[in-house]
């Protein structure tokens, strides 16, 4: 148990120093398998790790999601997501704020990664939130707290890889994802309807003004909703697995994007293509060297320790969960 | 990282590496998804799914693993967490040095034993069950891109950086 907790600890620390999480991540868990097992096991180890997973099937359903993301990035559908989302919000107090939120979540049903839903709203609702003189406070605010909504609605990348880890029914996960993901959208707009209240100052702009701060555009909303329903629903109704569904998102999403005239040339298919590419590699080194970190932990004995410690102490469920809470981060 | 002079045909070798690298993973990850999508429609259309269709997506996901990694060494762009380890003063640069020396030893590491799975695979004569053909073929592809992503982390480690002043990140 010394050896895994020390193994962890060190992780930590080399992660906020800098360290590549993968790469150090690796090293850690064949330096601790070494210690354990010998350095030959542990190399062995390794190799058929790397093998396995690299030539995976279920694990394809990785780089198909991300370059669903990548298509709906560059689809440029955002920007319709968000004027729909206006049009119902618009009127509100902070409608443009409450906007982002909601086009933050539908953004995130198509796309999965927290990083683009982010980078696209800031594209897209910043600039009206800024001609009408929001606090650039509320308005970065409610960007970056959008842009978390694409952990949890599905098909989130990290619950992909969550699962994959975990050993857990990645469909199951997705659909685990919907109702908290849109209590998260509910919360967001109820905090923003608070703030706004409470410094009536961070919204200059009147209501009227919202409504006709972007122009109508939400044609694009409904086949993002289509796309959302058919991989979602796909997975849920036992039509086909994650990886068929992330196949379909992904020539889904592709059409999206050629039909609102991206994706046309060979240059830009190509783009999008090694975009997917690179972030899948990035993905699976932190992957690959949470595999063998997992082995090394597996061997330490640190896994029947805590059944152990769980087992003697008869903690009921609510004090298990907030000592997973204490220990996952 | 402190720039140094740069010799040009390192910077042109990784710029063509890169190029290669980008050919092969484009595709790769365009067969994957068009192979997956005519699978699902075969399958639930014309009930007619593709023969070896997951061991065929199976070596595609791996090649567009390592092509991809070239690319993501060249640009020094892995994932991090940078909360610390900032700053340009010397503590920081030597910081870096160290940071890039440890991935040139994962890297290393990931050639290694990929290289040495290779070998076992063509000594043994591992075949994939379906399509029958050598593991071993698969393997040493890897192995050869993970090596070149192992060559282009050292070129960084002593270089700095291996972009053209006019390039940017992927």
């Amino acid at each position: 148990m010394t050896l895994a907790l020390t193994g962890f600890a060190v992780l930590v620390v080399l992660c906020l120093l800098g360290f590549r999480v993968g790469f150090v991540t690796l090293l850690v868990g064949l330096a601790g398998y070494t210690i354990a097992r010998g350095g030959t096991a542990a190399l062995t180890v390794a190799g058929q790790q790397f093998v396995h997973d690299a030539m995976n099937y279920n694990l394809s359903v990785i780089p198909l999601f991300v370059l669903m993301g990548v298509f709906i990035y560059h689809s440029d559908v955002g920007s319709d997501l968000f004027d729909a989302a206006n049009r119902v919000f618009g009127r509100f107090h902070g409608g443009l704020a409450m906007s982002t939120v909601v086009a933050c979540g539908g953004f995130s049903a198509v796309c999965g990664s927290t990083l683009a839903t982010a980078a696209t709203m800031s594209k897209v609702a910043m600039p009206p939130m800024r001609s009408y003189r929001y606090n650039d406070r509320l308005a970065a605010g409610t960007i970056a707290a959008g842009g978390t909504l694409g952990i949890m609605i599905p098909p989130s990348v990290p619950l992909v890889l969550f699962g994959i880890i975990a050993e857990q029914d990645i469909g199951r996960l997705f659909i685990a994802g919907v109702v908290p993901g849109l209590l998260l959208v509910a919360f967001f707009i109820a905090t923003i309807a608070v703030y706004v209240r409470l410094f009536p100052d961070a919204v200059p702009a009147s209501e009227e003004a919202q409504t006709q701060a972007v122009p109508k555009r939400a044609g694009g909303a409904l086949p993002i909703l289509v796309l959302f329903l058919v991989v979602l629903g796909g997975i849920y109704g036992g039509v086909f697995t994650a990886t068929e569904a992330a196949g379909i998102g992904s020539v889904g999403a592709a059409v999206i994007a050629f039909t609102r005239g991206h994706m046309r040339t060979l240059s830009e298919w190509k783009m999008c293509l090694v975009e997917a590419s690179v972030t899948t590699a990035k993905l699976f080194m932190v992957l690959f060297g949470a595999l063998v970190f997992a082995q090394f932990i597996n061997i330490s004995g640190l896994p029947f320790d805590l059944l152990r410690f769980v087992a003697q102490n008869g903690l009921p469920g609510w004090q298990l969960v907030l000592l997973v809470i204490v220990i996952a981060p | 990282m402190q720039r140094t002079p740069r010799p040009k045909f390192l910077v042109r070798l990784s710029a063509v590496i890169e190029s290669f690298c980008a050919i092969i993973c484009s595709i790769t990850l365009f067969s994957m998804m068009a192979l997956t999508f005519v699978d699902v429609l075969g399958r639930y259309v014309f009930s007619f799914p593709i023969f070896g269709s997951v061991e065929i997506v199976g070596i595609l996901l791996a090649l567009t693993v390592f092509s991809g990694l070239c690319i993501a060494v060249r640009h020094d762009d892995q994932i991090a967490v940078e909360l610390i380890g900032q700053g340009d003063g010397q503590g920081a640069k030597v910081l870096q040095y160290i940071i890039q020396i440890a991935s040139v030893v994962a890297l290393a590491v990931i050639f290694y034993v990929l290289a040495h799975e290779a070998i076992s695979d063509f000594e043994k004569g591992v075949r994939l069950l379906i399509l029958d053909i050598g593991r071993g073929l698969v393997t040493s592809a890897i192995a050869f891109l993970a090596g070149l992503a192992f060559l282009l982390q050292l070129a960084l480690l002593l270089l700095g950086t291996l972009e053209d002043d006019a390039e940017g990140a992927p």
